[in-house]
């Protein structure tokens, strides 16, 4: 399990380095987005804590540029407040998660492992969000390593959930996913699915809020 | 005035040209006639009786040399300068044609006329060309043109030391105030000394109104910094204050309250940080007018997204209302997050933990309502007014981070837009606070 840390605040990064050691998970640090590449040209990580404002290339420009060599690797921004566009725009151009300085160490430790087991889950048709495995090859859900019975449409639904986490769907686009265009069905036959899915994940990692006028969100909260 | 003079000393000579050549040409057509006259047929011969009165006339220009020619029908010579040239493509005609044409090295102006004879044996045209050297018509020209510019040179001048005059004493108040603004110190308050010229009193007027409204800026701005030294310190001596006690607490869980009164402390500072931050940031967007056209829906629905990422763990419910999803409105995107995001997080922090947050809008003809709608405990109808102001933060008996610059903020960017900020308590409970926009700037 290998991170790599790119941050150009020498403090901060020593800091970040020992707590890091301190529970078990030691990082490597790089100080720019120049020698992360070089760095990744030869060696493979299994993650990237990526600080936006660094001398040089921007963590932004590194973002881009991985994502456009499909680099899959989960990346996770770290941003300063003050940057106002960058929690939107850190999403759209790829990157899998972000967090705002300063931040809870522990937040930043709880984070990576989730999108560490989810990386992994991802690798065999598997998606691990905290206790809640989904196997997209068997369709099939544990929750605390326990099968759990779901029907067909809210498979559909928590697959769609999990390919969009922190994106908000709207009913219709659900409804696109969800029925085919010759099936008629209510509006309130997605709030029902949903209902029901939430009642059988009761108490797992996966959170699906509903942003009534707007649509639906999945988030993951190890 | 310089195009001005060069136009009118182009008339002037133009005209001195044509009256010495109108002078000239006269005594020219004088003589021509008069040779013309003397010219007649007999027995089939021409014969002429130059007039030397006729030539006579010319002379009254001594200096000039006198040329003529005549001829007679089938162009034979008569008598005169045999190669006095005509003029180019000349068609026989009663009536006198000028010209002018170059002799013996010497400009000639001349004229010519002929007459149709038409006696048996004698038919055709006869002509008569004279012309003269050009001295006494240059000399008169030359007088006019010069009599006209000392004139024109007179005007000018008189109309040059008119103007300057007057626009010196027409500037000498705008003068004078700026060699008062100069000599002024930069904290010196109260109106500009007064002025007697009525064109210049409304400026007197905008500067002092001007120099009013930066004074009350800086005034703002002194208050705003006290408040947030206060503030910022008061945080940092608790923190502080925390750290010097967990150095000497030996009790391993006594430790860890003191570290999560430290942990707490920090977030309190972050968050002011955040916000204080956040107040300079569309303070000086405000001030430097940053305006567009903002699709209000792409940008709620982004904000009420990202706060519900960051609250997916919370029991709170988030709504969005807004029927208008094409609606625009002149805005500055980045202020205006920003102050619905701290509402959002006001309403967050103020409120239960199974609160019901609506981010919404109603539209109106002139004006926009953004509303954030919350279950939190209200805000005490008597405390309504000063809640906006900086710093006031409500006290409602609960716990909770906050510095009260949430409403400040939202103040700061409801008035940059023009619009006003309304704080109103919802029934049975809960608070609404209103940012009423207009749509188009003014």
């Amino acid at each position: 399990m290998r991170i790599l840390l790119i941050e150009d605040n020498t403090e901060l990064a020593n800091a970040i380095s020992e707590y890091f050691g301190h529970i078990g998970h030691p990082l490597d640090w790089c100080e720019s987005a120049e020698s992360a590449e070089k760095l990744l040209a030869y060696q493979s990580f299994d993650m990237l804590i990526l600080d936006i404002n660094l001398p040089g290339k921007s963590g932004f420009q590194l973002l881009k540029q991985l994502r456009a060599q499909s680099e899959e690797i989960p990346v996770l921004i770290l941003t300063a407040r003050a940057e106002v566009d960058d929690r939107v725009s850190a999403l759209d151009i790829g990157a899998d998660d972000y967090m705002v300085k300063p931040f809870d160490f522990r937040e930043l430790a709880a984070r990576c492992r989730a999108l560490l087991r989810r990386e992994r889950g991802n690798a065999s048709n598997q998606i691990v969000c905290g206790n809640l495995t989904y196997d997209a090859s068997t369709a099939s859900v544990t929750l605390h390593e326990i099968q759990i019975d779901l029907r067909h449409r809210e498979i559909q639904l928590l697959e769609l959930l999990l390919n969009n986490l922190d994106h908000v769907l709207t009913k219709e686009q659900i409804a696109d996913r969800l029925y085919r265009f010759d099936e008629a069905y209510t509006p309130n036959a997605i709030e029902q699915v949903l209902t029901r899915l939430r009642k059988k994940l009761a108490g797992s990692s996966l959170h699906i809020k509903t942003i009534r006028g707007l649509g639906y969100l999945a988030h993951v909260d190890d | 005035m310089l195009v001005v003079f060069l136009v009118l000393s182009a008339g002037v000579w133009q005209y001195a040209n044509r009256t010495a050549d109108l002078s000239y040409d006269r005594l020219l057509t004088g003589s021509a006639l008069a040779i013309i006259e003397r010219i007649r047929s007999r027995n089939g011969q021409v014969e002429v009786d130059l007039p030397y009165a006729a030539l006579d006339i010319l002379s009254l220009a001594p200096d000039d040399k006198v040329y003529y020619a005549v001829s007679g029908p089938d162009k034979s010579y008569l008598t005169g300068y045999k190669d006095f040239p005509p003029p180019e493509h000349y068609t026989p005609s009663a009536s006198p044609v000028f010209y002018n044409t170059n002799y013996l090295n010497e400009p000639i102006r001349a004229v010519v006329v002929s007459k149709r004879l038409d006696d048996p044996g004698v038919s055709g045209w006869v002509e008569v060309r004279i012309g003269q050297s050009r001295n006494a018509r240059n000399a008169l020209s030359n007088e006019i043109l010069l009599g006209e510019m000392a004139v024109l040179v007179l005007v000018i001048t008189l109309a040059l030391t008119s103007l300057a005059f007057g626009i010196n004493r027409t500037l000498s108040p705008l003068n004078q105030l700026s060699r008062s603004l100069r000599e002024r110190r930069a904290d010196e308050m109260g109106p500009l000394p007064d002025t007697d010229i009525k064109e210049v009193k409304p400026l007197i007027a905008s500067i002092d109104q001007y120099r009013t409204r930066l004074q009350s800026n800086l005034d703002m701005m002194q208050v705003f910094i006290a408040d947030a030294s206060h503030q910022i310190r008061t945080a940092l001596s608790s923190v502080q204050a925390q750290l010097d006690m967990a150095e000497m607490e030996h009790d391993q869980d006594k430790l860890q309250n003191r570290l999560a009164l430290i942990r707490n402390q920090h977030r309190k500072l972050t968050r002011l940080t955040n916000q204080l931050l956040t107040h300079a940031l569309v303070a000086h967007r405000r001030d430097t007018n940053q305006f567009q056209q903002v699709k209000l829906d792409a940008l709620l629905s982004a904000i009420l997204t990202s706060e519900v990422r960051d609250h997916a763990d919370s029991n709170i419910e988030f709504n969005y209302s807004n029927t208008h999803r094409d609606l625009t409105i002149d805005a500055d995107p980045v202020s205006l997050r920003e102050c619905l995001r701290n509402l959002i997080d006001n309403a967050i922090k103020y409120g239960p933990e199974n609160n019901s947050i609506t981010l919404g809008i109603d539209v109106e003809a002139e004006q926009v309502k953004i509303f954030v709608d919350d279950q939190g405990p209200g805000i005490p109808d008597e405390m309504l007014q000063r809640a906006v102001l900086r710093f006031e933060r409500i006290e409602t008996g609960k716990n909770t981070l906050g510095s009260g610059l949430g409403l400040g903020i939202a103040n700061t960017v409801t008035e940059a837009h023009g619009g006003q900020l309304h704080l109103i308590n919802r029934q049975p409970q809960g608070l609404r606070v209103e940012l009423v926009l207009p749509r188009r700037r003014i």
